[in-house]
């Protein structure tokens, strides 16, 4: 026991001055970060952009969009570009943006691509949110339409006339005293929404792949050294096991503090045990697998084909057993599906 | 000359040798790469799709108009895109709401269409259920915008119906009606014409199966320079000399590597876009379609990412070592360029970083040489880039000898 904890100590002191170990340790800390700040388009996403501009009738025409019982949320850009940024990454589902000259060319009836609608390439809820914009803006260009009908209606033209218009049209769409539809909700047997259940742990298994990858190096260049040589059987096997756990240590440490500050951890006591139960396993496992593989030039496939098994197996980003149920059962033989 | 064509020989040996005891390694890469790569863009997908609904559309027998009017709005591509309509009575569209064969109901009533036009407004009836999905209260709003645009005309029309009879004009109230009536249809008709599309995409002109095809490509072809790291394995003193001997220098060695290395990923590239392109054509859907020029551009793009394996391997350590360093090298890359994750999707911090990683500028290469057309300038930056890649190699070189 004296042995394997003197053992210990070395080989961890040994472990922390290499330049591999804290290379390992800051890459563990960016692709965290990195994963952190990564935004999928969420597909409920219901928020809409407008870079009104200077023109009168845009402001009229966003104060319109501002409906609390409407699906969309609309917000206004200063500029284009950054509306178009948030289109790109999908924070909006679409956006318009309106023609600085949207009131002359109201008032001379040539609206023609006065707007510019901006959408995702497969975006459909962006075709609703159009029908949106155009009855708010068909409000704004009713008194243009019915100026530009006055004369060939009334023969002259009055604005106290267009006033008068104006008021009543008001007063009818305000009281309601135009078509409407009943809305009318029924109880249905309709199934249940299916509630996306699956629970993916980015964090947790980025950290949890890092450091089994490091462990499997280790047993692989144990497995060639030269202590190696010098030991008895059933000691080399106990102390290749503890070169691995010893491996995961700063991997472990630094793992634990980025799962504890990115906000997706489940209690300390939680990560502290998994985390330690993904070090055990995972060294059975990584003796094992080092054991089978033989040649050098095969190591980086391996390395490789496990990073993307355990990406599709476990629920690191994904989670596929939703899709291929049997996923939850193949998934537990390995040690980062059991941590997960 | 003898000895340098030896050399190469022996070099494309080492490569073939090497690849084929991967061989099993690699095909195990290639089927998880594609399934992984399948399941990003699926995931990407589904943040922008959408489930069409079923909508029971209830009309009276004797409403012809009212029928005429509801195919054309079934027609309308805002409408198609989030519900399609199926005609019933009113008994079955609420039995088949509440069964949930169809998720909301319309149901407009007798003489709907005369009402309206003499202007006794028969309000229709739009049956939803309780708790509705997204998909149903977008269906809603559809619905909501669709009717506020006729309120809107109705309103207008009302008001000048009445404006004319207090105070006359030149025609009837009922031709006024007509006039006005029909100035906001045409409106509302030819609304598609206020707005000048434009789209916007997080994978630039391509679409995402385009995208993610270009990502396969080139992580296949990474996953296969993992061992060309054979070729940069350091030779005994001896055998140097002796090559020097022999006119092999280093900028001859580092010649016959990049020829190597840029005439494999070249097949591979080959290989997997002709497969491609057959299945493709034998599919009718036109996907890829290579031609003269593009495979003469993607050996360029072939010889720009040996360029960068060149560069990395002189920097490596000449050893079996050098195979992981590589692999994390191209993986933190393969994360930060936005090949596997559209670069918008990406922290900001990161955004400039990956755009100007190689693994970027050879995505969009690709993607414009099979599918959006490449033109001069994206040659000659490529050119730039792979031109600075072998200067940072030679330079690794030089300070060596």
């Amino acid at each position: 026991m004296e042995k394997i904890i003197v053992y210990y100590r070395l080989l961890l002191k040994d472990i922390c001055k290499k330049k591999i170990t804290w290379f390992s340790v800051g890459a563990m800390i960016f692709l965290v970060l990195l994963i952190l700040g990564i935004r999928i388009p969420a597909q409920n996403n219901t928020k809409v952009g407008m870079v009104p501009g200077k023109s009168e009738n845009a402001g009229q025409i966003y104060e319109l969009l501002q409906d609390e019982n409407g699906v969309f949320d609309v917000q206004t850009y200063e500029n284009e570009e950054n509306m178009k940024a948030d289109i790109a990454s999908g924070k909006l589902v679409c956006g318009f943006c309106v023609a600085e000259d949207l009131d002359r060319r109201m008032e001379e009836g040539k609206v023609k691509d006065s707007v510019k609608y901006i959408t995702g390439p497969m975006e459909v809820k962006g075709e609703v949110a159009k029908e949106k914009f155009y009855s708010a803006f068909l409000v704004a260009y009713s008194d243009e339409l019915i100026r530009q009908k006055e004369t060939e209606i009334y023969g002259t033209k009055d604005p106290e006339r267009l006033a008068r218009i104006q008021e009543e049209m008001d007063r009818l769409l305000k009281e309601e005293e135009v078509f409407q539809i009943k809305q009318e909700y029924v109880q249905t047997a309709q199934t249940p929404m299916m509630q996306n259940t699956a629970e993916n742990y980015p964090v947790q298994g980025t950290v949890g792949i890092l450091i089994l990858i490091f462990m499997f190096l280790s047993a692989e260049k144990g497995r060639r050294s030269v202590f190696n040589k010098v030991l008895y059987p059933g000691e080399k096997l106990v102390f290749d096991y503890i070169r691995l756990l010893t491996s995961a240590v700063p991997l472990a440490v630094t793992g634990l503090f980025c799962i504890l500050f990115s906000g997706q951890s489940r209690g300390m006591s939680a990560e502290v045990f998994w985390l330690l139960v993904l070090i055990l396993y995972g060294g059975i496992w990584n003796m094992i697998l080092a054991g089978m593989n033989k040649s050098e030039t095969g190591l980086v496939s391996v390395i490789l084909v496990r990073i993307i098994l355990m990406i599709l197996v476990c629920p690191v980003f994904v989670d596929f057993s939703q899709f291929v149920p049997a996923l939850q059962f193949i998934r537990s033989i390995f040690p980062l599906g059991i941590y997960l | 000359m003898n000895v340098f064509l030896t050399l190469l020989r022996i070099q494309y040996k080492k490569c073939f040798v090497t690849l084929s005891k991967s061989l099993a390694g690699l095909l195990a890469a290639l089927l998880l790469l594609t399934g992984g790569v399948a399941a990003v863009s699926y995931t990407v997908m589904q943040s922008q799709a959408f489930a069409q609904i079923k909508v029971a559309v209830s009309i009276p027998e004797g409403e012809k108009q009212t029928r005429q009017i509801a195919q054309f709005v079934s027609a309308m591509k805002s409408v198609q895109s989030i519900c399609r309509f199926e005609y019933m009575d009113e008994e079955n569209a609420l039995e088949e709401m509440q069964s949930g064969e169809v998720q909301a109901a319309i149901v407009i009533p007798e003489s709907f269409y005369d009402d309206i036009d003499s202007g006794v407004n028969t309000p229709a009836t739009v049956y939803l259920p309780e708790n509705p999905s997204l998909n149903i209260q977008i269906f809603a709003e559809l619905v909501t915008n669709g009717v506020k645009m006729l309120q809107t005309g109705e309103a207008v029309t009302y008001a000048n119906i009445l404006e004319v009879k207090e105070h006359g004009a030149e025609y009837g109230s009922g031709k006024v009606a007509n006039m006005i009536a029909t100035c906001y249809m045409e409106a509302i008709l030819s609304r598609g014409s206020l707005f000048e599309q434009e789209i916007c995409s997080s994978t630039g002109e391509m679409d995402l199966y385009q995208f993610y095809f270009c990502s396969l490509a080139l992580m296949l072809m990474l996953a296969c320079s993992l061992n060309f790291a054979v070729l940069y394995y350091k030779r005994s003193n001896t055998v140097e000399q002796q090559l020097r001997v022999y006119g092999v220098g280093n900028a001859q060695q580092a010649f016959i590597r990049i020829l190597v290395i840029t005439s494999i990923l070249w097949v591979i590239a080959m290989g997997i876009c002709m497969i491609t392109a057959v299945f493709s054509e034998t599919q009718g859907n036109g996907f890829l379609i290579l031609d003269g020029t593009g495979c003469a551009e993607l050996a360029l793009l072939c010889l720009s990412v040996s360029g960068f394996i060149h560069l990395c391997y002189q920097y490596l350590p000449g050893n079996s070592h050098s195979v992981v360093w590589f692999l994390i090298i191209s993986l933190i890359m393969i994360l930060c360029s936005g090949i596997l994750l559209p670069l918008s999707y990406l922290p900001k911090w990161i955004q400039p970083v990956g755009a100007v990683l190689p693994f970027n500028l050879w995505e969009d290469f690709m993607g414009r040489v099979l599918f959006t057309g490449c033109s001069t300038a994206h040659v000659i930056r490529l050119l730039v880039y792979t031109a600075v890649e072998f200067g940072i190699g030679a330079l690794a070189i030089w300070k060596r000898s």
